[in-house]
Formats: C-alpha cells, sequence, structure tokens
C-alpha cells in the first residue's frame, strides 16, 4: 500500500509536469501524510543533510573539469585525436565513449560523477558529429554504471561493510563483469549504428594522425595523471576530480591560451547550475529515502523471499528482479544499505558466494541508476547534457536490455563471476 | 520599475558571483591540500568541513537559479497538448507544489538554523547552523519565485494573452 | 502505545546493535508492550549530525552516537575527549556514571533532548604498515587519518605525524592506495571495516577512551508516563552496562580475529612517553574552556 501510494504520487506529478526533484517531494509529503508524521522538519533535514558530503564533492568538480575541457580546447584536441584513430569507423565516437567509460571506471568510484564527465566532454563531441542524440546519451550513461563495478568504488564498500563482505575480493572479482559491461557495450553499439544514418568519414593518413597526437597530448595526459595519481595514493577519487579540473584549467591558459577570464566566469556559473539542479534531486530522493526506510518497506518484501532458500539459482533470480524493482525507484545507496542486512542471511543459507551476490547487488542497483522514475545517472546525465529525459529514456533501453540479459546470464553461470575473481584474488 | 528591474539584476548577479566564488575557493582548498599532503606531509585541517559547506550552499544557491530558469528536470509533453485555460490551471498547480514543498524546506532549514548557531563544526570553526541556513535562503527565494509564478499565469490568463507559460 | 526509533551509525554486526536489542527486549517487556523500539542501524536514519538533528526536532526518537559528534553543541565533552585523560577504563566508568557524567546528561535537555547514559566504543588505537609503534618517535612522518576531533589533530600534529581528517566512507580505499598510511580507531572499528586487509601492524596505543551517549527526544520522553519514564531510564543502564561489559569480554576475540587475519599485534607501548609527549593538548583543551573539567575527572581516579 504505502509503496502504491508513493509511486502514483510520483508518476503523475512527474506526468502533470512537475520537475523530478519537487514530484520526488511531493510523494514524500504524500508518504508523510500515510503514515501520520507530517514534518517541515523531517524534508528539509534529510535534503540539507543528504548533500552535505565530501565523496558527492566530486560532482562539481568533474562538472568544471568538463566545461573547461570544452571551452579550453581540450575536448576539441582528443576528438580531433579520437577522429584520426577510429573515426573512419561508423559510430567511432561510441567506441571512444565505451573505452573512455571503462579508463574512467578505473580511476573513480562514483558513477553519477563518471557519467557527468562522460557526458559533458563527449556529448557535445557526439552531437557535433551528427549522431543521434538519445542513443548518444543512452550510451554515455550505460558506460558511467561501469564505474561502481570496476575497483575503485564507493558502493563496493558499502556492500562490504553492510554484508560483511571481504571489500578486497569485492574489488578483485569486480574487475571481470566490469570488462564484460564495457564488452556487452561494444557489441550492442556496433549492432545499433549499422540502423543509424551516420556517415564513417574518410580514414586520416599518417600525418594528420601525428599531428593530432602531437596537438593532443596535453590532453590526453589527463588520464595517466588520474590513473597513476590515484593507483600510487598521490590523492583519493574525490580529488582526482578537483585534480583534472586544475589541470585543465593550467592546460587550456597556459598551452592552449584558449581560456579567458570571461569564459571561466560563465563556466563557474554553468557547473553551478548543474550542481545545483543534479544534488538538490539527490536531496530529494534521501527525503523519500528516509520516509521509505521508516515505513520499512524493503523489509516485508524480503520476508517473502524466505521459501525459495532451497533453489539458489531461483532466489537470486527473486532477489534480482526484487532488488531491481527498488533500484527503479531509490538511490543506490540506501538500496544496499536497506536490503543487503536483510538479505545476507538468507543469501549465505542458501549457500550463494557472498562476494558473487554482493556484485550481483550492485551491479543491478546500478541499471537502476539509468532508470526512470528516480535514477541519479539518468538525471545527471539529462541535465549535463542538456537533454530531455524521454529522448533519453528511449535510447537508454537497449543498453538496459543489455545489461538485463548479462544479468541472466550470471545467473545461471556464476562461475563467469566467480572464476576470474579466484584468478585475480589468488 | 526600472530601479527594481535593476536591484533585481544586480541580487541574480550577486549570487552568480558567489557561487563562483565558492566554486575558486573550493577548487583551491581541496587541491592546495593534496598538494601540501604529497608534497609537504602537511595539510589544512578544515579542508573537508569547509568545503562541504560551500557545497551545500553552492547547491542550494544553484538549485534556485536553476528555478528561475526553469532548467530543473521536468517532463511537460501532456502540459502541451492542452488547450489554453487548463494548461493554465495545470501550470498554477504546478507552481503550487513548488510553494508547499519550497515552503517546508524553508520553515524546516530556518529551525535547523536557529537551532544549531551555536553548534560549531570542531576543525573549521564553521556554525553548523550557518549549512542550513542555505536550506532556508533557498525555501525562502524557490517559495516567492512560486508564488511570482503563479500570480504571473494568473495574469496572463485574465488579460487574455494566449502565451500562458511559465 | 507508543513505538520509538532508535537510531545508530554501526553495523548491525556491531555492539551497539545487540545494545539495541538488548534494549528494544526489556523496553517491550517491562511495558507490556506499551512502548515498543523500533531500530534503525547502519546510519539508515542519517549519518550522525543528521541523527543528532533529527532526535532534537523529534523526527528521530532515540540515538546512539559518539560523544564526540555533539562537541560542537556541547564543549565541554571536549575534556572527555582528551588524550590519555583516563588511566583505565574503571577511571573512565566512575567519571561517566558520577557526577561529571550525571551533569552532563542533564545538559542535553538544554538541547531537547533526555541523556540516557554513556555506552562505549572503546580505546582508540593505531594501525599502520610501516611498523610496530612503541614511542612516540614511531608515530612520526605518518599521514594518519583522524576524526574531526581537535584535540586528537593537535595531538597527532604534536607528534610529528600529518593528521587528514578524510570522510571515512573514503578511509579503506585511502589506506589500500596509500594516500593516507594509517588510521586510528577503537578495534571493533577495525575490525568490522576490514582496514586489516590494508593494514599490516595494530599498536594497542590506547591514546584515547571513545564514549558513546545514548539520548531520547525530551518532548517524547516526558509524554510517557513515570512509569514508563523509569523503565527507560532503567533499562538504559542496564543496556549500558551490558554493553560494556561485552566490549570488554569480545575485545580478546576480536584481536585474535585479527591476528588470524594477518595483522601483527604491538602491546608493547611506552604510554607515559605518549602522555609526555602530547601534554599540552590539555593546556589548549584548559585555555579555551577552563580547568574545571580536567580538575573533576583527575579528581575521581
Ligand atoms: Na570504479
Ligand atoms: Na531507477
Amino acid at each position: 500500500m504505502t509503496l502504491v501510494i508513493f509511486l502514483s504520487v510520483l508518476i503523475v506529478s512527474i506526468l502533470l509536469g512537475i520537475p523530478v526533484a519537487f514530484a520526488l517531494l511531493l510523494a514524500s509529503v504524500a508518504l508523510m501524510l500515510h503514515m501520520d508524521l507530517f514534518s517541515a522538519d523531517i524534508l528539509a533535514q534529510s535534503l540539507v543533510n543528504g548533500v552535505d558530503s565530501f565523496a558527492l564533492l566530486a560532482i562539481p568538480f568533474f562538472l568544471v573539469a568538463g566545461e573547461v575541457m570544452a571551452s579550453g580546447g581540450l575536448s576539441r584536441r582528443i576528438v580531433r585525436l579520437a577522429m584520426a584513430y577510429v573515426g573512419h569507423r561508423k559510430g567511432g565516437l561510441g567506441y571512444v565513449a565505451v573505452f573512455t567509460a571503462v579508463v574512467l571506471a578505473g580511476l573513480s568510484g562514483s558513477a553519477a560523477a563518471d557519467a557527468a564527465a562522460l557526458v559533458a566532454i563527449l556529448f557535445p563531441m557526439m552531437k557535433g558529429a551528427g549522431y543521434p542524440e538519445g542513443r548518444s546519451a543512452g550510451l554515455l550513461a550505460a558506460g558511467g554504471i561501469i564505474a561502481p563495478v570496476i575497483p575503485p568504488s564507493v558502493p563496493l564498500i558499502l556492500i562490504g561493510v553492510a554484508g560483511n563482505i571481504s571489500i578486497t575480493k569485492l574489488f578483485m572479482g569486480g574487475i571481470a563483469p566490469g570488462l564484460m559491461m564495457g564488452a556487452a557495450l561494444l557489441i550492442t553499439w556496433s549492432v545499433l549504428v549499422r540502423n543509424e544514418p551516420m556517415d564513417a568519414k574518410p580514414k586520416a593518413d599518417k600525418q594528420e594522425r601525428r599531428a593530432a597526437l602531437r596537438d593532443g597530448i596535453w590532453a590526453l595526459c589527463l588520464p595517466f595523471i588520474i590513473i597513476i595519481g590515484i593507483r600510487f595514493g598521490i590523492f583519493t577519487p574525490t580529488e582526482a576530480a578537483v585534480v583534472a579540473a586544475v589541470y585543465a584549467v593550467l592546460v587550456s591558459t597556459l598551452v592552449y591560451h584558449e581560456l579567458t577570464w570571461a569564459k571561466f566566469f560563465h563556466v563557474l556559473i554553468s557547473a553551478s547550475k548543474s550542481t545545483g539542479m543534479i544534488m538538490f534531486l539527490v536531496g530529494s530522493a534521501m527525503v523519500a529515502s528516509w520516509l521509505i526506510t521508516v515505513a520499512q518497506l524493503p523489509q516485508e518484501l524480503a520476508q517473502v523471499l524466505a521459501p525459495l532458500i532451497d533453489s539458489p539459482r531461483l532466489l537470486m533470480a527473486a532477489i534480482m528482479l526484487l532488488v531491481l524493482a527498488i533500484g527503479m525507484v531509490m538511490d543506490l545507496s540506501p538500496t544496499v544499505l536497506i536490503l543487503v542486512p536483510l538479505l545476507m542471511p538468507v543469501v549465505r543459507t542458501a549457500g550463494i558466494d557472498p562476494v558473487y551476490f554482493g556484485l550481483m547487488f550492485i551491479m543491478n542497483t546500478c541499471i537502476g541508476l539509468i532508470t526512470p522514475p528516480v535514477g541519479t545517472v539518468l538525471n545527471v546525465v539529462c541535465g549535463v547534457g542538456k537533454i530531455r529525459v524521454e529522448k533519453a529514456v528511449v535510447g537508454i533501453l537497449p543498453f538496459v536490455g543489455v545489461y538485463s540479459l548479462l544479468l541472466i546470464l550470471f545467473i545461471i553461470f556464476p562461475e563467469l563471476i566467480i572464476v576470474p575473481m579466484r584468478l585475480i584474488a589468488g | 520599475m526600472s530601479l527594481l528591474r535593476t536591484a533585481l539584476w544586480w541580487a541574480w548577479r550577486g549570487i552568480d558571483v558567489a557561487m563562483a566564488a565558492s566554486m575558486v575557493v573550493m577548487i583551491v582548498i581541496v587541491f592546495v591540500n593534496v598538494v601540501l599532503r604529497y608534497g609537504f606531509s602537511s595539510g589544512i585541517l578544515a579542508t573537508a568541513e569547509a568545503s562541504r559547506f560551500l557545497f551545500v550552499w553552492i547547491i542550494m544557491l544553484g538549485a534556485v537559479v536553476c528555478l528561475r530558469d526553469e532548467a530543473h528536470l521536468d517532463l511537460r509533453m501532456i502540459e502541451r497538448t492542452l488547450p489554453r485555460v487548463p494548461r493554465a490551471l495545470l501550470r498554477m498547480v504546478v507552481w503550487a507544489v513548488v510553494i508547499l514543498t519550497s515552503g517546508m524546506l524553508f520553515l524546516g532549514a530556518f529551525r535547523q538554523t536557529i537551532d544549531n548557531w551555536g553548534n560549531i563544526s570542531p576543525l573549521s570553526g564553521i556554525p553548523v547552523g550557518a549549512m542550513y541556513l542555505a536550506g532556508a535562503v533557498a525555501g525562502a527565494l524557490m517559495a516567492v519565485i512560486g508564488v511570482l509564478r503563479v500570480l504571473i499565469v494568473g495574469w496572463t490568463l485574465l488579460s487574455g494573452d494566449e502565451e500562458v507559460a511559465p | 502505545a507508543t513505538e520509538l526509533k532508535f537510531a545508530h551509525a554501526a553495523p548491525d554486526t556491531d555492539l551497539q546493535q545487540a545494545l539495541a536489542e538488548h534494549f528494544a527486549d526489556e523496553v517491550a517487556k517491562r511495558t507490556d508492550g506499551e512502548v515498543t523500539v523500533k531500530i534503525f542501524p547502519h546510519g539508515q536514519l542519517g549519518n550522525d549530525q543528521q541523527m543528532i538533528s533529527g532526535t532534537r526536532s523529534g523526527i528521530v526518537d532515540i540515538v546512539m552516537s559518539g560523544l564526540n559528534n555533539v562537541d560542537g553543541l556541547m564543549p565541554q565533552v571536549g575534556g572527555l575527549l582528551l588524550p590519555y585523560i583516563f588511566t583505565s577504563r574503571e577511571h573512565a566508568y566512575k567519571v561517566l556514571d558520577g557526577e561529571v557524567g550525571q551533569s552532563l546528561l542533564a545538559d542535553f535537555e538544554d538541547f531537547g533532548m533526555k541523556g540516557l547514559g554513556f555506552p562505549e566504543n572503546g580505546y582508540r588505537n593505531i594501525t599502520n604498515s610501516r611498523g610496530p609503534i612503541r614511542e612516540p618517535e614511531d608515530v612520526r612522518g605518518l599521514n594518519i587519518r583522524t576524526n574531526n576531533s581537535a584535540a586528537l589533530n593537535e595531538m597527532f600534529a604534536l607528534l610529528g605525524a600529518n593528521p587528514q581528517p578524510l570522510p571515512v566512507s573514503e578511509l579503506y580505499t585511502a589506506l589500500e592506495t596509500g594516500v593516507v598510511d594509517a588510521q586510528e580507531h577503537p578495534i571493533p572499528i577495525t575490525h568490522s571495516f576490514h582496514y586489516d586487509e590494508v593494514q599490516d601492524y595494530l599498536s594497542m596505543t590506547e591514546h584515547s577512551y571513545s564514549m558513546l551517549f545514548i539520548a531520547m527526544n525530551l518532548k517524547k520522553f516526558n509524554a510517557l508516563t513515570p512509569e514508563q519514564q523509569q523503565v527507560i531510564v532503567d533499562v538504559a543502564q542496564e543496556a549500558t552496562a551490558y554493553q560494556r561489559q561485552m566490549s570488554i569480554d569480545k575485545e580478546a576475540s576480536i584481536l585474535a580475529d585479527l591476528k588470524e587475519r594477518g595483522m601483527e599485534i604491538n602491546t608493547d607501548v611506552d604510554k607515559a612517553a605518549f602522555q609526555a609527549a602530547v601534554a599540552s593538548t590539555w593546556d589548549s583543551y584548559k585555555a579555551k574552556f577552563g580547568d574545571d573539567m580536567i580538575t573533576k575527572i583527575l579528581a575521581a581516579q
């Protein structure tokens, strides 16, 4: 009943044209009334405290980095470079996007921040090159959610703690499924572009390639600086975002001489606005999550699973369906924190490998990040790319489909995750 | 009228400058802390508290500016298909929801501001109430924007203008 | 019937959850189910700041959190958080259950809360991967993750380390990659957050005693019948005693487990040398808040 009230108010509000953040707040108010708990304090405290997070600081920093790269000449040079090497392939920027997404996933633990960086840098280029907007946004969103699966990953740490699972094993185990997600995207993209009217450019000659490389080398250094910086403990993944922003500012002023004061001021305002839009939504989702937690909605659902304990694969399928449903309407962290401690006893009793379970759980909640009505990464992509939600949702659909197929494959063959994990973890 | 308009322009400009300045300070302190730690085995203790404080203010002011520009994510498919009068009424409902929820944000955050003004963050000395103040300011400004938009929609409806946005 | 929301930030494997469950069971039993308690572990109702604000405004009914988290509201608690202020656990219990603790519990009422008791997190101990810490000199040059306690940050600065107040959510990765190379927490936290996987040495420096507090929304407390109020107060005291005892009992098994997971545990620490090296943290506190609290704590030895 509680879930019905929440969902129907939320969906009707969004359809009426109420901004999603305010629709979430209205649905929360409806829950308050239903639970006889009406209070402005709940709304204000959950919203303000929900956004007061050091880890989320990566979002404005990556937004600034992305915008500086765009207006300071870095993005143009990376495009030129990518085009020189893979531009002759049909949909070449899409392949660039997937490779970048996998590299970024190895740098950062936040899907929202990765998606913001990907969209800020690549989306204008894809649009400029005449790629269909919805499809491109869909690919970038789907690429963004590889971040929490490949280490470093805040959600994997979270689930390790909540479910008492070894974080090292989760990290080692995440590499293989993360790469498989990337491969699945490459294949899907190559199939999709076959039917899209996009032109492949003529193949660039050697001289052109070398010139593009020389000109773009400064921009190309950035991912390596981030990889090396995080790998060797110079900075945290959150701090990597600020290093990226500072590096982008330095290169675009000192090397490329393209970033003016006026442009920089404009970048800061624009990044602040995007930050406000994205994070106000995060805060509103926190209000809803607080009320859903107090209503103890997920607990009731977990009890339903108890009879399936004798057939691990069936249990796993049921849990994945449940998580998918909850992930549609809830953010990743609260889903993990509320469901995992409840499900862990059932999972262990059924003899399911906890690390495998943890990875599946995170992959699944990540899919929830790009599905409506509540999808943090979906919102980030639409906000940063300035693309309408309905358009992005249609574009995302095939990638959600392929990720779901991947999940089904992993349910039938858990070895696909477990074997590489044992190989890497030793 | 033009004096009011000038004042408003400067007020919005002030918000822009405040957000940009906060963003720069946030970038500088977090970056300097990295340099100090790695290069000089030193650091600024207040970095995390101060940057989170600025972050919350940027978020709240940014949310207000987005509401002014109607830049928050929304789905306006149904509205576009409606004739003039129901469309105006629907927009009034939308802004009424903004007024209600922003008003609650203002009330709750204002109470927290008062309650936590003496609650001092240990490393930076910033009162916790000053963070909640961002929520109170944003709630108040968004509610005011909402009221003005309802009036504008009502006015255009009564005056017979064809275009009833916002 | 009244239902109370009890919030804390620890995992549900932690002793804090055991305390909360004990509290919930006993309250329900002794009020014939008239008062029930619903537990929200793991920061489900928000971080420490939010749980405390929530308890003050009444959206959360009972909170259990580190005493350092009310340092900003009640600066007097800073005295209890000073390094080496307690000579033993018994000393800490005597202070917290005696006059100092009682007046502190009363102080919670100024902020809309009914103070109920002081369970424990235990002594804070340093972990790192460079080597065992025996002398103050062994801490020099470490990039150590600290919490938001001013006194502890001052202490590590005095020892020539570089204190870095990182959020706890980033700590595991930061230790793994080497952004920081040491951390200090009570051992149940080192254990349940698996820091042993990325740290080689645990040194029993016992440089500060970490206490928790339990507090209830005052209005909600006053709305109960006098009998029910008495049950809440009694059960909170019993649950506190129960949790402290378990904390002591569990220490050996946690240490054994950490050892089995591959940590080298060093108990050979020159605490007197540490105490002397960080003595000026007491002076900084006195200069700010007077020596009333310190005098009372020392008198209770
Ligand atoms: Na990652
Ligand atoms: Na979703």
